[in-house]
Order: C-alpha cells, then sequence, then structure tokens
C-alpha cells in the first residue's frame, strides 16, 4: 500500500494539465489503484481549475457542418467499434511501458490505432459522401430513364397517329417533318429535318385547332438541321386537326394564336 | 439537480447508445470544444478535425468514462485538449508554444461568436472565468496555460520561466485549485 503524500496531489495536478511524466504516471495510477480517498477528491477539484482554464478562451461557434458530420457518422454506424465491455471502467494504465523501448512500441502501437480510427473515420465519412452523389446521380439517372421511357411509348403506343408534313409553296424543298402523336397521354413528338433557317429566323411549330392555330414554340435544330421536338397536353386547347410550320423573325411570332410569317410546312391529320 | 449530474444522466444514456442524448451533450458543449481546439492548434480547418474527431472518440469510448474522477464537461474538454495538442504536435507547429501570434492575428481568423445565449456557457459564468483567471498570480496563470494550452512539461516550463521544478509544480496546482475554487461549483459542467 503506498501511503498518501503530499507529492501525489502535485502528480495530481500535472496529471489533469496533461503533463504528468512516464514516472509519475506510473507512481500516481499505483496509488489511486489502492483506493486514496484524498487524492479521487483532489483529481476532481483540479480537473475543475483545468475546466475553468479551457472556458476561459474567446468564445466561437462551432461549425454547424461538424456537428451534420457527426450525427451523420453516428447514423451510419461510422464511429461505431465502441471499446471496453459494458460496466467495465478504464483507467490509464502503463505497466507495459516500463522501459523506453517498451514506450516507443506502446507509442508506434498506439499511434498506428489513432491513425487507423482516424483513417476508417475519414474513409468512412468519404465513402459515406461518395455515396450520397452516387445516389443522387442513379436516381437522376432513373428520372431520366423513365421520361425518355415515356417519350419512346409515344411512338409504340398501339392507337398512336402519325402526320407528315408536306413543304409548302413557300417552304423549302429540303424540309421534312413528322408528328407521331398518342392520344392516350396526349403527348407528341415532331422530328424534323432541313429545317435551317435563313438568319435572323426562326421555324415556328403550330397545331390547328376549331379554335385556330396555337405556337407550339419555336423549333431550334442542330447545325444539321435535325431536331426532335417534344410536346405536352398537345390538345389542351381542343382536338388538333392539322400542324403547321411558319418562318418567323429570330424568336417567333409576336401572337402565339397566329403565325406573322409565311406558313412553309403543313400536315393535316386524319381523322 | 446540477449540470455535472445532468449530464452524467445523460451520459449514462449516451453509453448505453442514445443518439439524441449524445445530441443533446453535443449542443451543450461543442461551442466550448471548438474554442478550446481553436486556441490550441490556431486555425479553423484544423479545430473542426479536432471537434470531429474529439467527438466521434467520445462516442466510441463513451463506456470508459468514469465519473468518479470529473465530470462529463471536463472528461469532453480533456479529450479535446489531448486530440488539439496531438493535432499541433503533428502539425511539427510549434507556434504557440514559440510565443508566436495568437490566434486572433492568424491567417483565417474566425469572427467571435456575439455570445452564445444556448448551452452553458452564459454571460455570468464567463465573467467569473474572467475574473478567476484574473485573480490569479502572474507566474500562475502562466503556469497553468503553458501546460494548458501549449502542452508544455513542467521541467519545460521550469526552464523557461527560469523557476526551480518544485516551484512551478506547487504553482501549478495551486492556481488550479484556485481556478476552482473562485467559479461556482453548480455552474461548472
Amino acid at each position: 500500500m503506498s501511503r498518501h503524500r503530499e507529492e501525489h496531489l502535485e502528480l495530481c495536478a500535472a496529471r489533469v494539465l496533461g503533463v504528468l511524466d512516464e514516472a509519475g504516471e506510473r507512481e500516481l495510477e499505483a496509488h489511486l489503484a489502492e483506493g486514496c480517498a484524498q487524492c479521487e477528491a483532489e483529481l476532481r477539484a483540479l480537473s475543475g481549475g483545468a475546466l475553468v482554464l479551457a472556458m476561459s478562451v474567446e468564445q466561437h461557434r462551432a461549425p454547424a457542418a461538424v456537428r451534420a458530420r457527426v450525427l451523420a457518422a453516428l447514423e451510419s454506424g461510422g464511429a461505431s467499434g465502441r471499446q471496453a465491455e459494458p460496466g467495465a471502467v478504464e483507467r490509464p494504465r502503463r505497466p507495459w511501458v516500463a522501459s523506453p523501448a517498451g514506450a516507443l512500441l506502446a507509442a508506434a502501437a498506439l499511434l498506428a490505432v489513432a491513425l487507423a480510427g482516424v483513417t476508417t473515420w475519414r474513409r468512412t465519412d468519404e465513402l459515406t459522401r461518395e455515396l450520397g452523389a452516387a445516389r443522387a446521380i442513379t436516381d437522376s439517372l432513373q428520372r431520366s430513364l423513365d421520361e425518355e421511357r415515356r417519350w419512346a411509348a409515344v411512338m409504340s403506343a398501339p392507337d398512336a397517329r402519325t402526320v407528315k408534313l408536306a413543304p409548302t409553296p413557300q417552304g423549302a424543298p429540303a424540309l421534312a417533318a413528322e408528328v407521331h402523336y398518342d392520344p392516350a397521354s396526349d403527348r407528341a413528338l415532331l422530328f424534323v429535318q432541313g429545317f435551317v433557317p435563313p438568319s435572323d429566323r426562326d421555324y415556328e411549330l403550330w397545331a390547328i385547332t376549331a379554335a385556330g392555330p396555337t405556337s407550339l414554340g419555336v423549333v431550334h435544330a442542330g447545325p444539321d438541321g435535325r431536331a426532335v421536338v417534344r410536346v405536352e397536353r398537345l390538345t389542351r386547347d381542343g382536338a388538333v386537326a392539322a400542324f403547321a410550320v411558319s418562318l418567323e423573325a429570330a424568336g417567333g411570332s409576336p401572337d402565339h394564336h397566329k403565325p406573322s410569317g409565311p406558313v412553309v410546312m403543313l400536315g393535316k391529320l386524319a381523322s | 439537480m446540477n449540470e455535472t449530474e445532468r449530464d452524467r444522466r445523460c451520459w449514462e444514456r449516451v453509453a448505453g447508445g442514445d443518439p439524441t442524448a449524445f445530441t443533446e451533450l453535443y449542443d451543450r458543449y461543442a461551442d466550448l470544444l471548438y474554442s478550446l481546439a481553436l486556441r490550441i492548434v490556431g486555425s479553423t480547418s484544423d479545430a473542426e478535425e479536432v471537434l470531429q474527431d474529439s467527438w466521434l472518440q467520445a462516442w466510441r469510448s463513451a463506456r470508459t468514462y468514469d465519473p468518479a474522477r470529473g465530470a462529463v464537461g471536463a472528461w469532453l474538454v480533456t479529450i479535446t485538449r489531448t486530440r488539439a495538442l496531438d493535432r499541433v504536435r503533428s502539425l511539427g507547429s510549434r507556434r504557440r508554444a514559440e510565443g508566436a501570434a495568437p490566434v486572433e492575428a492568424a491567417a483565417d481568423p474566425p469572427a467571435p461568436a456575439p455570445d452564445p445565449a444556448t448551452g452553458y456557457a452564459r454571460r455570468a459564468l464567463r465573467k467569473d472565468v474572467a475574473a478567476a483567471l484574473t485573480a490569479l498570480a502572474p507566474q500562475q496563470r502562466e503556469v497553468v496555460e503553458l501546460a494548458y494550452f501549449e502542452g508544455l512539461s513542467q521541467s519545460e516550463i521550469a526552464a523557461r520561466l527560469n523557476a526551480p521544478l518544485g516551484t512551478v509544480k506547487s504553482w501549478t496546482r495551486q492556481a488550479l485549485l484556485k481556478l476552482r475554487e473562485r467559479v461556482p461549483v453548480e455552474a461548472l459542467p
């Protein structure tokens, strides 16, 4: 039994500040292990003093991002791997660091464990973020794929109808266009070729209903003059009897219910 | 129930694997731990890493916490301080120990929190803490600050202050006890 001495109290102070050397640590730990109420009380009081020191620093707000990362790691189990069996209380014991070589080995082992922990955490964090990003991409691709499937269904729908548009005398003979319309989904696809308008001009697509023409928008073809135009809710203004294409000033006709320029293509929907 | 007891019960729930209790403690102590880490490491990015690693370490080792040795807050502070000092050492940067620019003059000084209204860091307590530090004899204050924030050993401190090692040890203990005496027990975490 190591009897309590005044020096033990100074060892307690050094430990609380984390500056106790190895020999002192061994001595204090051996002393505490045998039960010293005075030193236990001293440690509590001194650790309160250290806490006051910690509280004396200028206060800053902890970044919210860290909170999010820490809690995310907990939720994902990234911080699992708890030590110690239930109910066990681990106290710092260092009987295995009796020699300098032992201390070096122990330090190396601790460092390895610490690095592994940090690496594991960083890697987990990284993988969690990558997984989140990958999921977002997958979700986005899935949505795109579903969308493409719905548009492709326009072509294969059992009662889909096709209209070929033909150039009018005002239209260039190279113009070609075809509309596929699916009444079930009320969607239409327009395929065009040769849509290379003169400079400062645009081709505009029109749906003709009993109420008159309705603009379906300007057709922006690529440099090769080809384009695919998708039209949702084709019959929102009533049943479509025909499609037309006009040649407009850049940006299209100012009136969405009346072409301003010449009609260059026309195609009637067979009833 | 004082804050120490409240924290202890909260930590028992954490040790039982309750994440809600963990969040509660996080919100109570994150500002303090971050501020401490920043004081030691001197850069916000390093302080953020220290804060994050400290909490994960606390969570992993929740069951090793021994209430007989000190309050939960003191334990969390110890973890954070140790990690912060480790980081300074691993960076090979001892600018603080060399007495170089204080954190306020660092390259990326963060704006101080106006006065965190939440958590335990209340204005009155802060005033007591400041008064307790001011009341210390200058050498006593220097000794504990060099040890606590710079991680200097007592021999290093003795050499730096040109004081006998025994005196440094004695100053250290006296300073800590005085700090503890001057700040209300029930207010400490």
